[in-house]
């Protein structure tokens, strides 16, 4: 209890936060149906494509209509077939999604400078000190909902608080189209009831564990010493204590600078063969490594996904000490990694690559340099600069002619075929 | 097996071997240590299957036998115990039961081990002839290369000491991509004694974590015997036989970069260097770790700096009367060289900003460190 005595001493010495969560509702899918009259109001599922139901991506968002028969994002998307196959399935067209939420961003500038965007859809503001200027936070969260519904006839879901965790909480509360706030004082009693899988920050196994330790309202944990949590997770379990007690101190952080970035692919039957699963590999790390290239991004850890047959996801990573963003580097740690992973002959259904510990590139580079670079005799991987100059190259023949134009020459023509 | 041996013996063997030992728990064999008593003598091996370690030493034994346990556990009892003999002994469960022959603690330890067939054979004989080498020499010319090896697994063949026969004697050379450490002996020196000094394939690729093992271990005898088979080298010294696996792949030709003394250098005393070096690099960006070195008429600037911090520079009189000329670099390189020479001055040139530099200690002239510069960012 000593914490939070303390915790809430320093709470009182600060003037009352006003933190705002915006939620744009089934984002994705509400922006298909402004765009096509006639999937208005119909039940409609943006994704893989569903192959009569022998389709094997996942569903990326589902209209509230295709909400009603159980569909959700992150579903696999031949099951989301079986539970309604009259509904409309379309692509996902990132850059729309983009567009648009690039508008909505700067519609969010317009209530506070201190803005988080912390997904393509989702952002946090930092509203404290605005009341005077706006209104109260029922005003100011019904404003910024009119001016989204004017702007682009989407709706959102607001939740305003005194911290990030509630707020976010209470804008998932009102889905959809929703306005909850939960005013300075009563954020122990806005939480008491709420049940565990709505602690932001906690997933799901956190969430099992917890249930399994007897916890089942929010409530709950507030109500115990935080010594129990701290025991059985260690620093994170204080963290949710402060969180059940209503208790969130993170600022808003303005800009958060990208911090991985990824490509992965979901095979169209699970692979055994580990040639082949090396090849694509070898395939995801030259197009990650020229979307870094374009972004002007180097990352120092590169991270391989595995998801087995049975669902079952693996990672494996390692790190650099220097930021590299070369296709042979990507591509050599991944198949390094690959190779030292035992996947107990299950077989492999999605492989991914992402890289993080992101650092952009700057205009006048503190690049070091390399003693063999010179060197053109046959030492492999010591070659840095003509590796270098051989992906721009390919960058530029890509960019110019197409993705197609090139392809390594052990790579077998199936690749070719396969490509959507 | 039954045996005693003192405390203090049994877990220094017990701390090289398990140095060796995998940590990775895909063979689980392989976090063992083997104890083998037999004929009045006690060997501990352990091996990661790169790189293998075998310790002899006479013992009392009153059974012989064999048995292998896990490293850590066992170099952990025997560490918390007191000073005095230490007893062993297995029994016919294979298990293995530690005792202090001291009368102050009536503790006892059973832990269970594996059987001597399904531990892994570790090889300790070359096929050919060992070389006997000065020791404290060797070690010398490992400490003065082995921080260039480099970590990056994928540059594997960078990532051991490359050990090389040159006219009269021996090479050692390192390098992660970026710098270079080249240190060479006359067989004289070394006091090499072998009827053929030969090292296969015009020089092998030693990993670093068998020459980090040579220099920890304090010499009793100061001799060190080096010997090879065709993707193997192996080591001998006091009662220890130390063996691993040679790096496949080529060293790249590194004599192509070194170059010949250069008319532009600049002289300066080592310590005032080393010392700037490392007041400056307190404020250094983590994230590059570059210094910048300016050139002058008889001074250079040290300097460092770091956007979210600040900056340091520090001015010390150097030996120079040419174009002033500005040089960035990774300071860890420049400390990690200057540490190792053994020369109050040194002297280092260069071409221009983007050349490699050479650093030599003036008393030193066997041994050079070559260091690449970065792009100037400040």
């Amino acid at each position: 209890m000593v914490y939070f005595k303390k915790e809430h001493k320093k709470m009182k010495n600060k003037a009352i936060q006003v933190i705002v969560h915006v939620d744009m509702d089934a984002f994705y899918a509400s922006i298909e149906q402004i765009d096509r009259i006639e999937y208005r109001n119909r039940p409609l599922v943006v994704g893989a494509d569903p192959r009569a139901g022998k389709g094997r991506g996942v569903v990326s968002a589902a209209s509230y209509e295709a909400r009603k028969y159980g569909i959700h994002a992150a579903m696999p998307i031949s099951q989301a077939y079986r539970l309604c196959p009259s509904a409309v399935f379309v692509r996902p067209r990132m850059e729309r999604y983009l567009e648009v939420s690039g508008h909505i961003m700067k519609i969010l500038h317009e209530f506070s400078p201190v803005i988080e965007q912390i997904s393509i859809d989702e952002a946090f503001l930092d509203c404290s000190g605005t009341q005077n200027l706006i209104g109260p936070s029922h005003v100011l969260a019904q404003r910024i909902k009119d001016r989204i519904q004017k702007g682009n006839s989407l709706t959102a879901s607001v939740g305003v608080a005194t911290n990030k965790s509630i707020a976010k909480i209470a804008s998932e509360l009102g889905k959809p189209d929703g306005l909850m706030i939960c005013r300075p004082g009563d954020e122990k009693k806005f939480l008491a009831d709420l049940s565990l899988d709505y602690l932001w920050g906690a997933g799901k196994k956190t969430v099992g564990k917890l249930k399994g330790l007897g916890y089942k309202k929010i409530g709950d944990i507030a109500a115990c010493p935080s010594e129990g949590l701290i025991k059985e997770f260690g620093k994170r379990g204080l963290h949710l204590w402060y969180l059940a007690n209503g208790i969130d101190e993170r600022p808003v952080i303005i800009d958060v600078a990208r911090k991985s970035i990824s490509e992965e692919i979901t095979f169209s039957s699970d692979v055994e063969s580990d040639r082949y699963i090396e090849h694509t590999l070898f395939r995801i790390s030259d197009r990650l490594s020229r979307k870094m290239r374009n972004l002007n991004l180097k990352g120092r850890t590169i991270t391989v996904k595995i998801r087995l047959q049975d669902f079952e996801t693996f990672t494996r990573n390692r790190t650099f000490s220097y930021p590299v963003n070369d296709m042979n580097t990507i591509r050599s740690a991944c198949t390094y990694l690959y190779r030292n992973f035992t996947r107990s002959n299950k077989k492999v259904r999605l492989i991914g690559i992402a890289v993080s510990n992101l650092e952009k590139k700057q205009a006048q580079n503190t690049e070091q340099l390399e003693l063999f670079q010179e060197d053109k005799s046959d030492v492999n991987s010591v070659k840095q600069e003509p590796q270098k100059k051989a992906d721009e190259l390919i960058d530029e023949m890509k960019r110019l002619y197409g993705s197609k134009v090139t392809r390594a020459a052990f790579l077998p023509n199936f690749f070719d075929r396969e490509r959507e | 097996m039954n045996i005693t041996i003192t405390k203090q013996k049994l877990a220094r063997y017990l701390s090289y071997t398990d140095a060796i030992t995998s940590s990775k728990t895909t063979v689980p064999v392989l976090t063992n240590i083997l104890l083998n008593a037999e004929d009045n003598i006690l060997s501990l091996q352990s091996s990661n299957l790169e790189t293998g370690i075998s310790i002899t030493d006479t013992i009392d034994m009153s059974e012989p036998g064999a048995l292998a346990v896990n490293g850590k556990k066992l170099s952990g009892i025997i560490r918390e115990l007191p000073d005095q003999d230490v007893n062993l002994k297995t029994d016919e469960h294979n298990r293995l039961t530690i005792k202090s022959t001291s009368t102050d603690i009536k503790a006892k330890f059973v832990i269970a081990g594996i059987l001597k067939e399904d531990f892994p054979k570790v090889k300790t004989e070359p096929e050919d002839e060992y070389i006997q080498i000065k020791a404290d020499e060797f070690k010398k010319m490992i400490k003065k290369v082995i921080f260039s090896v480099s970590t990056d697994e994928n540059k594997y063949s960078l990532t051991g000491v490359f050990l090389e026969k040159n006219d009269d004697g021996l090479n050692m050379v390192s390098t992660d991509g970026k710098r270079l450490s080249l240190v060479w002996r006359k067989k004289d020196d070394l006091k090499i004694k072998a009827d053929v000094f030969h090292i296969p394939h015009d020089g092998v690729i030693v990993p670093k974590i068998v020459l980090t093992e040579i220099i920890k271990y304090p010499f009793e005898i100061d001799i060190i015997s080096v010997g090879f088979s065709k993707n193997q080298i192996f080591f001998f010294y006091d009662n220890i036989h130390i063996t691993s696996n040679l790096i496949e792949g080529k060293f790249p030709d590194y004599k192509k970069i070194v170059p010949e003394q250069r008319d532009n250098y600049f002289i300066s005393d080592k310590n005032l260097l080393y010392n700037a070096i490392k007041r400056v690099s307190v404020l250094v960006d983590e994230s590059y770790n570059q210094v910048k070195l300016s050139i002058m008429k008889n001074k250079l600037l040290i300097s460092s700096k770091n956007p979210s911090l600040g900056g340091a520079v520090e001015e010390i009189p150097v030996e120079y009367t040419g174009e002033d000329i500005d040089i960035a670099l990774n300071y860890i390189y420049m400390i990690d060289c200057l540490k190792e020479i053994n020369s109050d001055t040194v002297k280092i040139d260069f071409e221009n900003s983007e050349r490699v530099l050479t650093i030599r200690g003036e008393d030193e002239d066997n041994y050079i460190n070559l260091i690449m510069p970065m792009k100037i960012n400040m």
